[in-house]
């Protein structure tokens, strides 16, 4: 029958894509040899596939690409450090001497601690197991663990436990991550365990400052969001477009002027940060 | 080979989201300033999934589109219609796709397509996309969204994961002559085929795919590939339908005509949509007729689409 001709290449193409994205990487001779066809006709296909981006060639062998770009970026891949440090900067920025910082879950709060060695007075309280070594060899101010439930990541304090420990502190600053922006308001985060312990601690600080994983916009819709109108201050890694602008304006929360580099910070106008001093929202001084 | 039985569920598609840049004046080419009116939503598993929801069958679509106003007014136009839009993501760096077109004074359509290297080149099964498809009844391609190797290989995988669970799936080629200098694109159609339940073909793409010199020979090919039916657009000719039992023509109803853009569209999506809610073929052919005509009167692609009542009511009118 010669129904299939014209896609027979094709075919194979995305076969080869297939294995390739399988198994990592795989060489000429294996996929001339599976495929039944010549070597020629293999690496014909492999430059026609390193064209399209989905693979890279080496000495014979073929290589699943790393996709850079954020096409089918998983979720939990970090965020680049050269992205994520002026943006930990900026959000030092915002810490005040004499104050009590929460620092939330997540691979991003954590890497505050190193910044936060000249904060004069600062009280620490930590909810990430990995955080407190950082802390005991960085800072001389005092440091708290919070109790609770270790979480699947073997680092995060959770839990009930972990919420009610929260009330035991002055806390004056909280910092979170999130992953994205959501269009409609909502500040996408990993987990039900992170919005709940997220909205615990916002009714507790006067700072409530969120770092992004990234800075677009997203329509997912997720169980696990925290409405901006809970937070003080926004944190992205790269600009926001016009749109995330006009979303966060919406919340009441605007530009500052900052250096210029790729992160940028927004905030509603707020009142000195003082403990108990919770969530009211984008009540102006 | 009857229809395989319907799985509860979403109808999905993927694919390009554009806007629709129109030429005013009749004529061949871009290559002189034109007075151009636009942009209008568009892309046709857009118009598609927009025609579905507005006859009130829950519906979604898996696809890209840029930070821009382009992106934002085809976002907030489905979303507004009960479009399902958590599995469009919103790209940085890419804008929304886009399509300019001009009528020829034969009434053929001449294009410019921005689609590879936009937004929509980006589409890809992301986890909201996976989570759109676990919900996925059943799942429709148009042939326009297979214009890159990435963009079938994403379909391809989307169609496994939606065919394990049980779903079915429609193919509708929708080719247009600027999209065949794709090499990926006639690759594509022939390899779609294999896959789909029903296929949508518009006149002459019914034969494109196979080696049959007869439609009738072109048709026992295809049902003999496994699909469960064939119905063959024929614009004011009406359209017809063929299964492995019987063989069913429908006139069509004259309309004054305006603006074909999305007509096949907005006919494949009520032939689906009306078959998975129950109705018999003969039913869901006019009302795919009917949805047809309402469509080529009205001006722009998402204009086009129409209620189950203004179908109703063009059908009592032409009988």
């Amino acid at each position: 029958m010669t129904f299939g001709n014209r896609s027979a290449v094709l075919q194979r193409r995305l076969k080869i894509a297939d294995w390739i994205r399988q198994q990592g990487q795989m060489r000429v001779d294996e996929l001339s040899a599976a495929l039944a066809v010549s070597a020629v006709t293999i690496r014909g296909d492999l430059n026609y596939l390193e064209e399209q981006g989905l693979l890279v060639r080496s000495f014979g062998k073929a290589i699943a690409a790393r996709a850079p770009h954020p096409r089918e970026r998983p979720p939990s891949a970090p965020l680049a450090k050269s992205l994520a440090l002026p943006m930990l900067r900026l959000a030092a920025q915002v810490i005040e001497a004499d104050h009590t910082l929460l620092v939330g879950h997540g691979d991003l709060p954590v890497q505050i601690i190193p910044l936060l060695a000249e904060i004069h007075g600062l009280t620490l309280v930590l909810a990430s197991l990995d955080a407190v070594p950082l802390a005991r060899h960085l800072l001389d101010g005092r440091i708290h663990v919070l109790g609770g439930e270790l979480g699947a990541d073997a680092v995060s304090l959770e839990g009930a436990p972990a919420l009610r420990s929260l009330e035991l502190f002055p806390i004056t600053h909280v910092l979170m991550q999130a992953e994205m922006l959501g269009n409609d308001g909502g500040l996408l985060l990993a987990s039900r365990q992170a919005q709940r312990f997220c909205a615990a601690a916002c009714r507790h600080a006067g700072r409530r400052i969120v770092l992004l994983e990234r800075a677009s916009l997203s329509l997912e819709k997720r169980p696990s969001e925290l409405s901006l109108d809970l937070v003080t201050d926004v944190l992205f890694p790269t600009p926001p477009s016009a749109r995330a602008s006009d979303v966060l304006a919406g919340a009441g929360l605007g530009p500052v002027a900052v250096e210029p580099g790729a992160a940028a910070h927004f905030s509603r106008p707020h009142p000195r940060a003082e403990a108990g001093n919770g969530a009211s929202p984008g009540a102006p001084p | 080979m009857s229809l395989p039985p319907v799985r509860p569920g979403k109808i999905v598609t993927m694919g390009e989201i554009l806007v629709d840049i129109m030429a005013v004046e009749r004529g061949t080419g871009f290559r002189t300033p034109l007075n151009l009116r636009g942009p209008f939503p568009g892309g046709a598993p857009a118009i598609f999934i927009f025609q579905t929801a507005r006859l009130g069958h829950p519906a979604g679509i898996i696809s890209c589109v840029g930070d821009d106003d382009f992106g934002w007014m085809n976002v907030e136009r489905l979303q507004r219609d009960g479009v399902d839009v958590s599995a469009i993501r919103i790209d940085d760096d890419q804008v929304t796709a886009s399509a300019f077109v001009r009528y020829r004074e034969d009434g053929d359509r001449d294009f410019l397509f921005n689609l590879k290297r936009s937004a929509a080149g980006q589409t890809a099964l992301d986890p909201p996309a996976r989570a759109l498809l676990a919900d996925c009844g059943h799942f429709h391609v148009m042939g326009s969204s297979l214009f890159s190797f990435h963009l079938i290989d994403e379909v391809r995988k989307a169609i496994e994961i939606v065919k394990a669970n049980g779903a079915t799936v429609s193919f509708d080629p929708n080719i247009r002559k600027e999209m065949l200098n794709i090499a990926e694109m006639r690759a594509g159609l022939e390899f779609m085929l294999q896959y789909c339940d029903i296929f949508l073909p518009s006149g002459p793409e019914l034969m494109m795919p196979t080696e049959a010199k007869t439609e009738q020979a072109a048709i026992a090919e295809l049902l003999g590939l496994g699909a469960s039916c064939i119905v063959v657009k024929r614009a004011a000719g009406g359209a017809s339908y063929y299964d492995a039992t019987r063989a069913l023509d429908v006139p069509g109803y004259p309309v004054a005509e305006a603006d074909p853009t999305g007509a096949g569209d907005c006919f494949g999506a009520t032939f689906v949509t009306c078959l998975r809610q129950g109705l018999p073929v003969e039913d869901c052919m006019r009302l795919a007729n009917a949805a047809g005509a309402l469509a080529v009167s009205r001006q722009g692609g998402m204009e086009g689409i129409s209620s189950l009542e203004e179908m109703r009511a063009l059908i009592a009118r032409a009988s």
